[in-house]
């Protein structure tokens, strides 16, 4: 089945066409990632699909529904949920409570539920250690954010996408900026997620990408040009002459 | 926050230092000078929920207690209303103000932010001035009674007795202070902190930041509204001044110096510019010079205000008590 979908979906930024006619199909349980050189138009995608940036042309469907144009704090209620290419967390907030806001808006937002005492919300603390277990953060609940390492906060991010008992996830360079051994720890965990969770993934690093991924999609210059299992990838002609006739 | 649970002491300790300054203080000072200070507390806490909990910076907090004064004021003159009525009424038109305000401000980010509260305030300012008949316009509204707290026939504090005043007004604002505290460590407060954090995140958890940011507003502009009722029937006079933008920058101000990262700051906050307005506004002037120094060295210093200071003097003198830190 058919999870997200995209129809000639194009962003123009005045000339600059970031994402041209963009037709993307990501199945569910799988794996699937965007790789491409920068400058590419991946993540000008990821803000579209999120509601970050509105298409200029074109249409995104969510399991068949339509949600085109839909406002960024609307697409979670799917059970879409992301991370960002930029650690985007909230650094003067606990780990902790980094995941429970996550948390809490999954299990009760909604009317004077917001008004109870934060104690009496003893589903949302178990949601939370929960999350914050999955990715290994447990023994840091009660650190500042801020104070975490950067692979830390990399990690963080992931809870806080997790918290929120997302269908999907959008992985935003899950390994940017990480040294080669915290890259090794985020991929074993990713590996791990992508057995229960549909992901799209967006990476830079060739061999995280080769070893982790069911279906990559490459794009150049806002445009796809290829399209395949990881060894079909390697092999594409196409794909050679972007990476290494398009560096700069 | 979720994860630090407070300690008994510290969470009970600010109470009963309150309670404390609240018997003692008519006795330093004018009570109604001292009831003046709780009724600023009231809009200054009211106000860090804004500034120091959601990050808004709310440049218009006297259009609502202005119009909850003169609300309070036109009832307590033309129709003699109980007590609690004219501070439910002053309440009720701060939320209702705030709620129609707050939608069109909370479109827009940063100083347009600002800046459109403080237009609101403008606005509102020169209707009261214009409007003569209603408001008095620059002489402000006279002649407004203190109602008896009463129920029924059986009056149980006669309030134009200062005193009584006073501590009618020190109960509004502990019932207030509990109020505000109990919604900043709800899981509204969290949100609140969530969007001053980072805004874009807090969206795209699936949070509504503008309903939210709104919510604050309102919040803000019910107890701004409810301390326009004390103001108004303090002096038996709304002057023109509750509405100004300057009481707007002095609520500003006594959040600031007192420091808008603590909840009980913007209390020490407005306690001190009440305190030194009034003393030394006799003496000298120019005082609000001094007020100008107070502001550079808290923004040079002391981003957390006055708590931050105490905070750490205190912990310097806990580094002296401690044994064998000579």
């Amino acid at each position: 089945m058919i999870l997200l979908r995209t129809e000639k979906l194009t962003k123009r930024f005045g000339e600059l066409v970031a994402v041209d006619q963009v037709n993307l199909k990501v199945e569910e349980g799988r794996l699937h990632s965007v790789i491409g050189p920068n400058g590419a138009g991946k993540t000008t995608l990821f803000n579209l699909i999120t509601g970050e940036l509105q298409p200029t042309a074109g249409h995104i469907f969510f399991r068949e529904k339509e949600i085109t144009g839909w406002l960024p704090h609307k697409i979670p209620h799917l059970g879409i949920g992301r991370s960002f290419q930029r650690t985007n967390i909230f650094p003067k907030f606990t780990t902790f409570d980094n995941v429970w806001i996550a948390a809490f808006f999954q299990k009760a937002p909604r009317g004077l539920n917001a008004l109870k005492k934060t104690a009496t919300h003893p589903e949302v603390a178990e949601k939370v250690k929960e999350s914050l277990a999955e990715v290994g953060l447990a023994e840091r609940a009660n650190q500042r954010a801020c104070e975490l390492s950067h692979g830390d906060q990399r990690l963080l991010e992931v809870a806080i996408a997790l918290a929120a008992s997302p269908l999907f996830l959008l992985l935003d360079e899950p390994t940017s900026g990480l040294s080669p051994e915290e890259t090794r720890r985020m991929m074993e965990f990713i590996k791990k997620l992508s057995q229960r969770y549909t992901i799209l993934i967006i990476e830079h690093k060739m061999n995280v990408v080769m070893s982790l991924s069911d279906k990559i999609t490459v794009m150049h210059f806002g445009s796809i040009i290829a399209e395949g299992s990881p060894q079909e990838i390697q092999a594409d002609e196409s794909v050679r002459q972007a990476y290494l006739g398009g560096r700069r | 926050m979720v994860s630090q649970g407070q300690g008994f002491y510290s969470r009970w300790m600010p109470w009963l230092a309150l309670g404390v300054v609240i018997v003692l203080l008519p006795f330093f000072v004018r009570p109604a000078i001292a009831t003046v200070i709780w009724i600023f507390a009231i809009l200054a806490v009211a106000f860090n929920i804004l500034l120091g909990y959601t990050g808004l910076l709310a440049f218009g907090q006297s259009t609502f207690f202005g119009l909850g004064a003169y609300a309070a004021g036109l009832l307590l003159i033309h129709y003699k209303v109980h007590l609690f009525t004219s501070l439910l009424a002053g309440t009720l038109i701060g939320l209702v103000a705030a709620a129609l305000i707050g939608r069109i401000c909370i479109q827009r980010l940063g100083l347009y932010f600002v800046l459109l509260t403080f237009a609101f305030n403008q606005l509102f300012f020169f209707i009261a001035y214009q409007w003569n008949k209603l408001t008095g316009g620059e002489d402000g509204l006279p002649g407004v009674p203190r109602a008896p707290l009463q129920f029924g026939s059986f009056t149980l504090l006669d309030l134009s007795q200062p005193f009584n005043y006073y501590f009618l007004t020190a109960a509004v604002f502990l019932l207030s202070l509990a109020a505000m505290k109990w919604i900043v460590e709800s899981p509204l407060g969290m949100i609140f902190q969530a969007i001053r954090e980072n805004e874009a995140r807090a969206g795209a958890i699936g949070y509504n930041v503008k309903r939210y940011k709104w919510i604050a507003f309102v919040i803000a502009g019910g107890f701004s509204g409810l301390a326009g009722v004390l103001y108004s029937m303090l002096f038996g006079i709304v002057p023109l001044d509750t509405i100004h933008w300057i009481t707007s920058g002095d609520v500003v101000f006594m959040a600031l110096i007192g420091g808008i990262g603590n909840f009980y700051g913007p209390i020490i906050g407005a306690a001190l510019f009440i305190w030194l307005s009034e003393s030394l506004s006799v003496i000298w002037a120019r005082w609000p010079l001094m007020l100008g120094i107070a502001f550079v060295v808290v923004v040079l210093f002391f981003r957390g205000g006055c708590m931050e200071a105490l905070e750490r003097l205190w912990g310097l003198g806990m580094e002296k008590l401690k044994p064998g830190s000579r």
